[in-house]
């Protein structure tokens, strides 16, 4: 076949070019660390990658709102603590003023004793989170749940409600990060008359009747009931509030498991292979070299030179 | 005597001739389009003498060029299709970065969006996490408009390069059609048997600049002009005469250009060539590209609208719009076609948005009934009824006016502008509404944050395309669709350029000069002419001898 000479020097030319452009591919899989360099490189595997990245960030979103909760469960579980502590502490104050050897001015200095710890425990009870929120206030969270009434005496309000907020921790899964004061401490009766003592509701309500009535040397063993049975409520919110704690921990461990794995997934996906780049770069250099060398001795050639 | 002399002569005036051709070939060895030149000896006739015939020396029947019509009409066709892919290849690759690129991709402002969303879901009464929100809110509607800008910018280089294509082909058919008028001049000089080669050439050369603006066909003519087709058989040159080729705004949308010929349009009917690369890229990517991320936008849009208002604020008010897609804020352009007299309005309808397609629809009233056609796939949904009513789209309502006269039509574009308009209405973060109940205006519930889970939620619920996609989904598809349109170009732009290669070399094998060959042409033609003038030195001996002889 005739060789055009203007020809077989652009092919030349050409496939220098070629090799060029190919060795800048190479060269820029190398610096970024990625194989595709556009989506065009790999449609499918694009698609991929921005499934896998939109995936693994929203598992780091869970994993956040997780954190969230964890914060405020703790906070409630070591707040409900006290409250514990404090309850049992009444009780033992109760077991002990209903003792018929003690004089009206023993059960008086226990009386005035239970009073200050039920001031505790309405303090307990209206602790804030670190952000300024209720804890113990359902959605009404900037208003103080609980406090106890000027007119009628002994009486409490619950100024929240009876909602609980929840937290996304997984596509499909809720968690509900604090429990409505009017659950944990009971509901009060409010403006109404306080029903007789054994079928009080409200804790701070059921102490301050028990306190009443060691004051007035009337004691009534009933009253022992209402403090254990806020005790138990108690108990019960705090056993609930450490199985969502360890759920939350379990959720958690299965985000980080999950994250990993589609990380794995992405890099294979979208990392280049470091070793396998090198050896094409490399490659790539030979043959450009090659195609230079040949194109300047191809060049030399001409029966001009022995004219 | 006279004879050898006259022989002799004949030679060395053919080989000069020989000569010159050879020396004109090496100097056009590296000129663009031209064909190596020949000279054709034929001996010259013989002289009866004696009763015999003695020859008479050598004649220049041509000076021809090596031309062949099929190889130089293969040539044409694959510099048209690989102008068609490389311009699209090359265009596609441009959206194809700017899809992908963190900078201006969508997606990563999608999930920093939903992430703060979620910030004040986990924390509603806090105003930090609510600034966020805001924020956020304003970046993604500003990264809607940045991609849809850029896609604008694709778009103008678009507009410009099929200009500057109608520009050189317009250029190019009138040289040619002085080229034509040239030849045929030459042509009737002689009698029509010695070709104007080098005129030949050029004509060619410029056939071929054409059919890498767009696809041509040919038909030469006895006089030797040719005359140039584009499209389906429209003239471009006929003769000496040629027709001329513009750009019009089409008459709904002014940044939309139709190629006309002679103000007839045949945009329809052009293939091949760099300017149908263009059209190809406006039509078959930009333009599904821009409706893609508009339906993602009006999704945002009208579904997070939709779930915030019903919500209640930090404020204890009803929540209100999140984003506007125009004015109305979900309000959908419908634009006249010329000649109409009503008018109509559309806007996005929240209960079918699910429904909504990346295509454009056109109204049409003919009298007695409504029908919408959808242009993506051209289906036609027909409504009875006459104005004033209303019409239910997918993912749309049109309202129509009174006024709405039969033959009325409209177009309606309910995503090709979405990503443009799309702002976010939220500037004072008390206005999110993250609460689902409340105590009364000026009483929130300010722990509450059942819509903020709500909205949270839209990042994961399918809802577009009919409920299979998520709002990201839609994004990803963009991203995919672009980038397999772009893969595609590039495959098919390659192996258009290995055809080109082919065609080209079997020209250039054919046509192209050889330095070597010229070479030794140079030494067959000198040497040649160098043997004829030693003829003459023997005819001059000759004659010596002879007056020498008569001398004695």
């Amino acid at each position: 076949m005739r060789i055009s000479s203007s020809w077989a020097h652009q092919t030349a030319v050409n496939s220098m070019l070629n090799q060029q452009a190919s060795l800048q591919q190479i060269q820029q899989q190398l610096s970024t660390g990625k194989k595709l360099l556009t989506p065009s490189d790999d449609p499918m595997a694009a698609a991929r990658i921005i499934d896998l990245n939109q995936n693994i960030k929203q598992n780091e979103q869970y994993q956040s709102n997780i954190n969230t909760a964890r914060d405020r469960l703790s906070q409630q579980e070591s707040v409900l603590q006290s409250a514990t502590d404090v309850l049992q502490k009444i009780n033992e104050l109760g077991v002990q003023g209903l003792n018929d050897t003690n004089s009206p001015s023993d059960r008086a200095s226990i009386a005035g004793e239970m009073e200050e710890l039920n001031k505790q425990l309405l303090s307990i009870a209206n602790t804030k989170s670190p952000s300024g929120e209720y804890l113990f206030s359902g959605f009404k969270s900037t208003t103080q749940p609980f406090s106890k009434n000027s007119g009628t005496t002994g009486t409490y309000t619950y100024a929240g409600d009876t909602n609980s907020r929840s937290i996304q921790i997984d596509t499909n899964r809720q968690i509900t990060d604090g429990d409505p004061g009017s659950q944990v401490f009971g509901m009060p009766t409010g403006s109404a008359t306080l029903p007789a003592a054994g079928s009080i509701n409200n804790v701070f309500e059921a102490i301050d009747k028990f306190a009443a009535d060691l004051r007035a040397n009337a004691p009534n063993s009933a009253s022992l009931d209402d403090v254990s049975k806020s005790l138990d409520k108690v108990l019960s919110v705090r056993s609930s509030v450490g199985i969502r704690l360890n759920a939350l921990d379990k959720q958690d461990e299965m985000h980080t498991d999950s994250v990993l794995e589609m990380k794995t997934v992405l890099s294979a996906t979208e990392d280049v292979d470091y070793a396998e780049a090198i050896g094409r770069f490399s490659q790539q250099t030979v043959s450009l070299q090659a195609a230079q060398q040949t194109f300047t001795q191809l060049k030399k050639l001409s029966l001009f030179n022995y004219l | 005597m006279s004879g050898i002399l006259g022989t002799a002569l004949s030679g060395l005036m053919a080989f000069q001739r020989a000569l010159d051709t050879t020396s004109h070939n090496i100097a056009n060895v590296n000129t663009e389009g031209y064909s190596r030149q020949q000279v054709q000896l034929s001996a010259a006739s013989a002289n009866f003498t004696d009763g015999q015939y003695f020859g008479q020396g050598v004649n220049v029947a041509s000076v021809s060029r090596s031309y062949d019509q099929f190889i130089s009409a293969q040539l044409g066709v694959s510099t048209s299709a690989y102008g068609e892919s490389n311009t699209l290849s090359t265009m596609a690759s441009r959206i194809d970065n700017i899809t992908s690129s963190d900078a201006t991709s969508l997606a990563p402002a999608l999930k920093s969006f939903f992430n703060s969303v979620n910030g004040v879901a986990n924390d509603p009464t806090s105003i930090p996490a609510r600034e966020v929100m805001t924020s956020e809110a304003d970046a993604l509607a500003h990264q809607f408009n940045q991609l849809s800008d850029k896609f604008g910018e694709l778009r103008n280089q678009t507009n410009s390069q099929m200009q500057s294509s109608v520009d050189d082909i317009n250029l190019y058919a009138e040289s040619l059609a002085s080229l034509n008028s040239k030849i045929a001049l030459e042509k009737s000089r002689n009698s029509g048997d010695q070709l104007p080669n080098d005129l030949l050439d050029q004509r060619d050369l410029l056939i071929n600049k054409i059919a890498q603006k767009v696809s041509v066909s040919t038909l030469a003519q006895d006089n030797g002009t040719v005359d140039v087709f584009i499209g389906k058989g429209q003239a471009l040159v006929l003769g000496a005469s040629t027709a001329k080729l513009s750009l019009e705004s089409s008459s709904t949308d002014p940044e939309h250009l139709e190629i006309a010929l002679d103000g007839k349009q045949i945009t329809k009917n052009i293939s091949g060539g760099e300017l149908s690369g263009a059209l190809k890229f406006r039509d078959q990517i930009l333009d599904p590209a821009q409706k893609q991320l508009g339906l993602v936008a009006a999704g945002v849009a009208v579904k997070l609208n939709e779930v915030h208002s019903t919500g209640y604020d930090l404020n204890g008010d009803p929540g209100t719009e999140m984003f506007s897609l125009g004015t109305p804020s979900l309000g959908i352009p419908a634009i006249a076609k010329p000649g109409s007299v009503g008018s109509v309005t559309a806007s996005y309808d929240p209960s079918t948005i699910g429904q909504l397609t990346p295509s454009d629809y056109e109204l049409s009233f003919d009298g007695s009934s409504f029908s919408l056609k959808n242009l993506s796939d051209n289906t036609v949904k027909t409504f009875p009824g006459t104005p004033p009513s209303t019409i239910s789209g997918p993912g749309f309502s049109i309202s129509t006016d009174a006024s709405v006269a039969a033959n009325d039509s409209f177009l309606i574009r309910p995503t090709y502008n979405a990503a443009q308009n799309i702002t976010s209405k939220i500037t004072d973060p008390a206005k999110i509404a993250a609460a689902g109940t409340t105590g009364g205006s000026g009483l929130p519930n300010t722990g509450d944050n059942t819509v903020a889970l709500s909205l949270a939620g839209l990042e994961n619920a399918t809802v577009l395309s009919g409920g299979k996609s998520t709002l990201s989904d839609s994004y990803g598809k963009l991203v995919f669709q672009v980038g397999a349109q772009t893969h595609s170009a590039q495959v098919s732009s390659s192996a258009q350029e290995s055809l080109l290669n082919q065609a080209t070399l079997e020209r250039e094998s054919l046509a192209g000069v050889n330095l070597d060959e010229e070479a030794a042409n140079l030494l067959k033609y000198q040497q040649s002419y160098q043997a004829a003038a030693q003829v003459v030195t023997v005819a001059n001996t000759l004659f010596d001898t002879l007056i020498g002889a008569i001398r004695r």
